[in-house]
């Protein structure tokens, strides 16, 4: 099993990798310096993206931090423009009323979960973290509110276990901790008067350290969602997905969101367990897709339970 | 400790962009339609119904969203250009 109660758990280690450093080339004329800001652009690009010398390596910075060489700088380029062309047919389709737009990323399967990127490569908890969690009693006005939660949460983290390759573990006995941070989880989830402004609120593997914790307002406890739906969609986030929407192909009637350092698992899914309710898409079941499933063994792998674990 | 933000030490090697898009019309009214919450002494914005985001997040936020170019707009050596 995956998931495991009452343990207390190892000390988790948080998964952060840089991207290799990029292979050196020499500066290539097809970029031409931006007069007095040392900058470059592509031919056709419609933003400069600069240039810079490191250790007489000539890098070219993209999305504001991101260092790539010339093999790597022309690939983004590629894609780049390749998305743009396949997001301006799928708005094109949809303005024009032809239904769904049957759109798929590069590369990708015809279904979506979207992860994040850093440094050039995925974002992920390292292999063996054991995400442990307790739910602060203390914070909950009413003890149904709490026993609820604590349900929801283990059938949530169940979901997950069974989904792809992540282990969380309940501690239970954390439960009763008077502290908002008790030391023995890596994360608690607790009550909060947070006036509707969100129903629950989790957190990315890469927050800082105290941001660490599922929050749940008493909107949670009347919402039409899924109950249950809704802590698989924030454990999501814990795990570092981030929200469907933020694909290219979602309906333009859903929030604007940065899909900066985002990599798409898979290709675009309305009814991926990560989707907002809106533009007619997601839904309110927020249930495990099958395309969730897929995206998310991508980056943890299969369920750990499909395997006979061996102790070295 | 506290740890800071990626997105607030992002903004520290762009000096002066953040009281640039502080003073934009667009990110005044768009920051300002956001929810505000406070938890464990720490302000937060809440985007998209579920992400709570610190005042640095909302900033490149705004800026990736709606002007991705003030990112890049930014030499070798530290120093900002003409935003």
């Amino acid at each position: 099993m995956a998931t495991t109660k009452r343990r207390s758990g190892d000390t988790p280690v948080i998964g952060k990798q840089r991207g290799k450093a990029a292979e050196q080339r020499p500066p290539d004329d097809d970029f031409e310096l931006a007069e007095g800001s040392g900058e470059a652009a592509a031919e056709g690009d419609d933003v400069p993206n600069p240039k810079v010398l490191v250790d007489g390596e000539l890098l070219y910075r993209v999305e504001g931090d991101i260092l790539k060489d010339r093999d790597e700088f022309d690939l983004y380029q590629d894609v780049r423009r390749a998305l743009q062309a396949q997001h301006e047919a799928a708005q094109f389709l949809d303005t024009a009323g032809f239904g769904e737009a049957q759109v798929t990323g590069l590369g990708a399967q015809s279904s979506e979960l979207i992860g994040i990127s850093d440094g050039g490569k995925l974002l992920r908890w390292a292999p063996g973290t054991v995400l442990s969690y307790c739910v602060l009693r203390q914070t909950f006005p009413r003890d149904d509110w709490y026993e609820e939660v604590a349900e929801n949460m283990w059938t949530a983290v169940n979901d997950w276990a069974e989904t792809c390759g992540v282990e969380f573990q309940y501690v239970e006995g954390a439960d009763s901790s008077q502290s908002l941070r008790p030391p023995e989880v890596l994360f608690p989830v607790r009550h909060i008067s947070a006036g509707g402004a969100f129903i629950a609120a989790s957190f990315f593997p890469n927050d800082p350290a105290q941001r660490r914790r599922v929050l749940v307002d008493p909107s949670y406890h009347s919402t039409a969602f899924d109950r249950v739906g809704v802590f698989r969609h924030e454990l999501g986030h814990v795990l570092g997905f981030r929200h469907e929407q933020a694909s290219r192909f979602a309906p333009p009637a859903c929030p604007d969101e940065d899909a900066t350092g985002t990599v798409d698992l898979t290709g675009y899914d309305p009814r991926s367990v990560m989707h907002y309710f809106c533009g007619g898409a997601g839904t309110r079941t927020l249930e495990i897709t099958e395309s969730d499933r897929r995206g998310s063994q991508l980056v943890y792998g299969p369920p750990l339970a499909s395997f006979q674990l061996l102790e070295a | 400790m506290t740890e800071r933000s990626a997105e607030c030490s992002l903004l520290d090697q762009f000096p002066g962009l953040r009281q640039l898009v502080e003073s934009r019309p667009g990110f005044v009214d768009w920051s300002g339609g956001l929810p505000v919450v406070e938890v464990d002494g720490e302000t937060f914005y809440v985007v998209r119904g579920d992400q709570l985001m610190d005042r640095c997040q909302v900033i490149v936020e705004w800026v990736r969203l709606y002007e991705p170019a003030l990112l890049e707009a930014k030499t070798e050596n530290g120093d900002d250009q003409e935003a």
